[in-house]
Formats: C-alpha cells, structure tokens, sequence
C-alpha cells in the first residue's frame, strides 16, 4: 500500500510539470521531445509536431487564434477550414486549416489546432505536400482529442473559453509586391544616369 | 464616528488594523476629534483616505480585460486578489509581461533619443525662428571644375537627402537589412531600383546590393524599400566635406590665375633659361590644377550620388524576424517549414 501511495504521489508530481501530452498517432514516430515541443513524422515527410508557449492574461483562445491567422495570413497562407475541437482533458481548441504554396512553388497543406489554457497556449500543426492533406487531415481531430493539455485553472478557466469568431483572410496577396514599391518622382532621371567618369576614393 | 464610516468604504479590512493602530499611536485612548497634539497623525490619515480611492480609480480600467468574455477570468481574479486563485495570480505577475516592457523607454535610452532628436523646446525654438537664407546649392553630377555650385539650381525642401543643407556638401552613405520572404524577387527590385530613381548598381552577390543613388533620391528610395520586407537595421552615415570643397576650389582660382600669369610670362620670356625657368613653374602649377580639378570631379560624384548597400536574407519560420512593434512574434515560428519534415 506505501509502495502504491508512493508511485502514485511520483505519478501525479511528474504529469503535473508537463505542459501537455501527445503518444505518436499511428503512422508517426517521435523524433524530439521536451517540455515546451514535440515533434513526430510520418514516412512521407509529413510533419506533426507540438508547440508550448507561456499565456499571458487576456490571452483567450479568440485572441490567439485571431493573432495566429492574421500573422499566418500575411505570410500567404490561407485559410480554408475553421473548427472547434476538444482535448482529450475537455481544453477547448480550434482548428485552422490553410492553403500554402511554399516559395518553391510546391503546394503544401498545412493545419493548426490551437489550444489556449490558463498557463499555456499549445499549437498543434501537421504540415506536408498538399496531394497527402486529406489522408492526413482527416485525422487531425482524433490527434487533437488524444492530446492533454495542461496549465488549467479549476474555477474562472481559460480552457473552457468561448470559440473564436469565424475569421476569413481576404485572398493571400504576395507578401512582398512590387506595387510596395516607392513611387518615382517626376524629376527623376529617367533610365540609367551613368555618374562622372571619376572613381570613388 | 464620521471618518470611520468614510475608512470603512474606502480601505479594505486589513488596512483598518492599520489605521486603527495608528490612532491609537497618535491619539491613545481617548477622542481623537478632541486632540490635536499630534497633526501628522492626522496628515497621515487624510493622505490615506485621499491616496487610496484615487489609486483605486487609477488601477481600474487598466485591469479591465479587453477581449471577450471568455477574458473575463483573469481580470477578475486579479482584482479579488488572494482566496482560491492567489498562487496562479502570482505565477502570471511573474510572467514577463512584453507589451508593458516595450510601453515605456528606459531613461538611458529617453536621454539618447534627446540628444539625437532635441527636446521638445529646442523643436519649438527652431519653429519660431526664421529660416535659414538659401546657401549655395549643391553642385551637379557634371564631372568637372566647371560644375561650380553656382551653376546648379536649388532644389526643393522634399527631394533633399535626410538632414541636407543647402550650403553643405555631404557625402551620405547609407545601409539597410532587410528581411524578405522572397530572396530573389528582392535582389531582382532592388536591381531595378537605378531605373527607377537614377544611379547604378555598384556590385552585387547573393545577398547583397550595393547601389549609388542619387542624393535627392536617397530618401524615398529608403523608404520605399522598407515596404519591400522587414527592416531589421538601417542606418545613415554623412561626411561633411564642404570645407574641403570650398579650399579645393579656392586653390583652384587662385592656381588658375598663376596659370594665366604665367603663360603671359613665358610669352615674354627673351632667353631660354628664363622661358625654360617659367616653363618648369608652368608644368608644376598645370599638374597641380589637374589633381585639384580631379579631386573636385570625385567630391562632386561622391557628394551628389549616395551609397546605399542593401542587405536582403531570406526570412521563414527558422529564422524569425519579428517586427519591433510586435510584443507576440510567436506566430513566426509557425507554419509549414516548421512542421514539414526535411
């Protein structure tokens, strides 16, 4: 009986300090692991990983998730599916799922569930060729409701918080255009103006 | 009985021990309305009374979620202070808090700023005093003695490089770094820039482009850049060099003249030895125009084209550059470089 009650006690203080929790879903094997990230990956290079930052106060699962798609947005992803999942510790999460098209020219599919709990926010993201998207995506929410998230309050808690607003990003305009580009001035040279034949010292 | 009623409203409980104390410390057992041995005791009290609600009222809207609803838990507990939530209340004091560490400059950086802008009464001198006469104006980008600063137009107050003055011959050299998604797209705009605005690609690499732009032009092509991508560092550098411009051409006059002088001499010359004699100062005061007249050439190109050295990197979730004003940049470690496996 001491024996159990001591396990137990080591059980329960060693849960307590991670800040979340994900086994490698089938197909996936964990290549890295620490407090604030995990990351796994499949045979064909698709990407799931694990990402833990400090919440801040105000810092409700709306507010992420609309800093989240705007900032996404601005780098040309866009954003194609919004839904509200659960952890499998009932924190509630949003999933985000967007377009990419990688500098390359390759098209990617790219997805992030994210969860904001009292002391935490936790991104989950799958990412990989965009041909691979629905296999894996229609996993996601079976993924999202296996992981545990951690940092809960008992009363008053973030981790039940209201789902964000329907948020849409205006179609993805490339993030440097040349339109940013400054507008000559009417006295400008026009063309090349070779300087004086002198070199500079 | 009045002041009690009033104390009990405005402090909290614990601090009416406090006040309690010390009435008993200044008053002792007795009336206190009746006593006024001990005013400070009293100055102390009204000071309480008065401090706290203002403090109060102060402290207030800056609790205030300003978010949703769903905010509403943090501000609240953070004002019912103590009972069930005073650990976590504590933990997230602790937290480093970036939007209030970026809301007020350090006075280090306050005095710098100061010394580099002027303060506010320097700004407003210089409003009411009358402006500066126009000065000679820069000379043109012509390549010889003859681009005089006389000969060229002034410019207007708009299309002058950062800082300029009419008068002064400057020499602006100027960087930036700039952070881009697209390394290639940049480089191909920032080669582009000279046919645009003027000037030439000075060199070029992977990652870097250094342009000669210029001077007037200086000013919006630097601004125009920073809408290309992040500006992580710009800087701008200036030599006077009017003071050097201004003894160059005085030289100049004055070696032009015994140039002139001598010439009519060696036509007056009646031996050799004295036609050889003045033929020899000749030569000495020729070549000592020609690199005057030279040095003038390379000031002028140096003061009317800027050197503008761009350096571009490629920005991704790697890398993450996040803009100064952003108190969460977390996002920038997000996205599909992230996740994918490579």
């Amino acid at each position: 009986m001491k024996r159990l009650l001591t396990i137990l006690a080591i059980a329960s203080t060693t849960t307590a300090c991670a800040t979340h929790k994900l086994d490698p879903p089938a197909g996936f094997a964990q290549v890295d692991h620490s407090e604030y990230a995990t990351t796994m990956i499949a045979p064909d290079h698709v990407g799931l990983n694990v990402r833990v930052w400090s919440n801040v106060k105000g810092g409700s699962l709306g507010f992420w998730s609309e800093d989240m798609v705007n900032k996404l947005g601005e780098r040309g992803y866009a954003l194609t599916r919004q839904s509200a999942v659960k952890s499998k510790n009932g924190v509630a999460g949003t999933r985000f799922d967007f377009d990419y098209t990688a500098p390359d020219g390759v098209e990617k599919f790219y997805s992030a569930v994210l969860f904001a709990s009292d002391k935490y926010r936790v991104v989950l993201q799958v990412a990989g060729n965009a041909e691979l998207g629905a296999r894996y995506l229609a996993q996601l929410d079976g993924i999202a409701g296996e992981t545990k998230i951690r940092g809960c309050k008992l009363v008053n808690s973030l981790c039940k918080s209201a789902q964000p607003r329907p948020l849409k990003i205006a179609p993805a305009a490339a993030p440097e255009a040349p339109e940013a580009a400054p507008k000559a001035p009417e006295n400008a040279p026009e063309g090349n103006t070779a300087p004086p034949a002198a070199t500079d010292a | 009985m009045e002041y009690r009623t009033l104390a009990r409203r405005a402090i909290p409980g614990f601090f009416l021990n406090a006040v309690r104390t010390l009435r008993l410390q200044a008053f002792g057992e007795t009336n206190p309305m009746m006593t006024s041995t001990r005013p400070s005791a009293w100055i102390v009290l009204a000071c309480m009374l008065v401090g706290l609600p203002a403090c109060a009222k102060s402290m207030a809207p800056s609790m205030e979620p300003g978010y949703s609803g769903a905010d509403r838990g943090y501000a609240e507990e953070s004002m019912d202070g103590g009972g069930a939530y005073a650990e976590d209340d504590y933990d997230s004091m602790s937290e480093p808090m970036p939007v209030m560490a970026t809301s007020a400059a350090p006075e280090p950086e306050r005095a710098e700023r100061r010394r580099l802008f002027g303060s506010r009464a320097d700004k407003k001198r210089a409003k009411s005093s009358p402006s500066t006469p126009p000065a000679e104006p820069p000379p043109a980008p012509k390549g010889s003695a003859s681009a005089a600063p006389d000969s060229a137009e002034p410019k207007p107050a708009d299309e002058q490089p950062p800082e300029a003055d009419e008068g002064r011959q400057i020499i602006y050299t100027a960087g930036m770094r700039i952070a881009v998604f697209n390394l290639q797209d940049a480089l191909e705009t920032a080669e582009a820039l000279p046919e645009r605005y003027g000037g030439y690609v000075q060199t070029m690499s992977d990652s870097q482009v250094v342009l000669r732009i210029p001077s007037k032009n200086l000013r919006p092509v630097m601004s125009g850049l920073a809408g290309y991508g992040n500006v992580e560092r710009r800087w701008l550098q200036s030599q006077d060099v009017t003071a050097e411009f201004t003894d160059i051409e005085s030289r100049l006059k004055a070696l032009e003249k015994t140039h002139a002088q001598l010439l009519e001499l060696l036509g007056k010359a009646r031996t050799v030895e004295e036609a050889l004699k003045v033929r020899e100062a000749l030569d000495r005061v020729s070549a000592e125009l020609e690199v005057l007249k030279g040095r003038l050439r390379q000031l002028s190109n140096m003061t009317a084209y800027s050197t503008l050295t761009l350096d571009f990197y490629e920005r991704g979730p790697h890398n993450p550059t996040p803009s100064s004003n952003d108190p969460f940049p977390w996002v920038d470690s997000l996205g599909v470089e992230d996740t994918e496996w490579k």
